[in-house]
């Protein structure tokens, strides 16, 4: 069984070289001419690059980001119990630690 | 003598404009453009085909791609290079052809003769890779190979070819096919064990290397 395996691993990269091996490639001048004719016999396809399509397609791209970033976000300050109203009053202690703390004594 | 001197010019610029000013000269009208596509991307689309469909038909196959790109050009959206849509297109043609062929039985299904029978004794008695690389240069090895390919299924020789053979990635299988990744991993992994198994038949047994041997 390991023998024959063996022999099937040889033969298949044997096959798998040859099949990888470059054809030469035998595109002639008549062969596009032949193709570019046939293309001139067609109707003439009209229409424009759809711009919209392009950002349409790389809308839905980041919207999936987008949300996924904003549910990991609610869900951190659901977990964390921290709130907006507390990162704002945070903020006002290290923008004007005085007025705050006087603002904190008055409403005591 | 204006206007050819002119035409002169615009034909020097498009040469020079990126695949996507190409593509919207062609769709305002302007055939000739459609030739400056086939310049550049003739060579990796014959490549393409080369490696799927039998070489008295492949200029067939190629032809009838470069068509249909023209006649989808409307269709392309730009979100990727123009080459991979190209190939797209090449890939679809190929499995075209091998699903008529499989349909109207065409295929003419060829024997493994003496010839083969040799060249698979010769890999098989190799030793060094060097002289194994010498051998895949024989006609023999690519014949093996079609004889079993055509024993596949259209869809089963496509996913093999593209898989294994040439070696894109499942994801990009899929994307050349338009089929899902899990249908590509599926066929890919059932198309491959069925191609080693007819392979396998080839081999000669123990028994007949005795033989051979005494």
């Amino acid at each position: 069984m390991k023998k024959l395996n063996e022999q099937l691993q040889k033969v298949e990269a044997a096959l798998l070289a040859a099949h990888r091996r470059e054809d030469e490639a035998q595109i002639s001048q008549e062969w596009r001419a032949e193709v570019m004719s046939h293309i001139r016999r067609l109707r003439p396809v009209r229409g424009v690059i759809e711009e919209a399509a392009i950002f349409d397609r790389l809308l839905w791209r980041f919207a999936a980001a987008a949300g996924l970033t904003a549910a990991a976000v609610c869900l951190y300050f659901l977990f964390t119990g921290s709130g907006l109203e507390t990162d704002i009053e945070k903020l006002k202690f290290i923008w004007d630690p005085i007025g705050f703390l006087a603002a904190q004594a008055l409403i005591s | 003598m204006i206007s050819k001197a002119n035409d002169r010019d615009m034909g020097q610029d498009i040469s020079q404009l990126q695949d996507i000013e190409i593509i919207r000269r062609v769709l305002d009208g302007n055939l000739d453009a459609f030739e400056v596509i086939m310049d550049r991307y003739q060579d990796q689309v014959f490549r393409l085909v080369s490696k799927h469909i039998p070489h008295d038909r492949r200029k067939e196959v190629a032809h009838d791609a470069f068509v249909q790109a023209y006649t989808s050009l409307s269709t392309y959206t730009a979100t990727g290079p123009l080459a991979h849509w190209l190939s797209k297109i090449a890939v679809r043609c190929c499995y075209d052809y091998w699903r008529e062929s499989h349909r109207s039985a065409e295929m003419t299904i060829s024997s493994i003769t003496e010839d083969h029978q040799t060249w698979l004794d010769h890999v098989l008695l190799e030793e060094s890779s060097d002289a194994h690389k010498r051998e895949t240069a024989h006609r023999e090895a690519k014949e093996i190979l079609d004889w079993a390919l055509a024993r596949l299924t259209p869809e089963e020789r496509m996913v093999v070819t593209l898989t294994h053979l040439d070696g894109f990635p499942v994801k990009e299988a899929a994307d050349l096919l338009g089929w899902s990744v899990i249908k590509v991993k599926v066929q890919a992994h059932r198309s491959r064990q069925k191609l080693r198994q007819l392979i396998s038949t080839l081999l000669p047994d123990e028994g007949k290397r005795h033989e051979k041997a005494k």
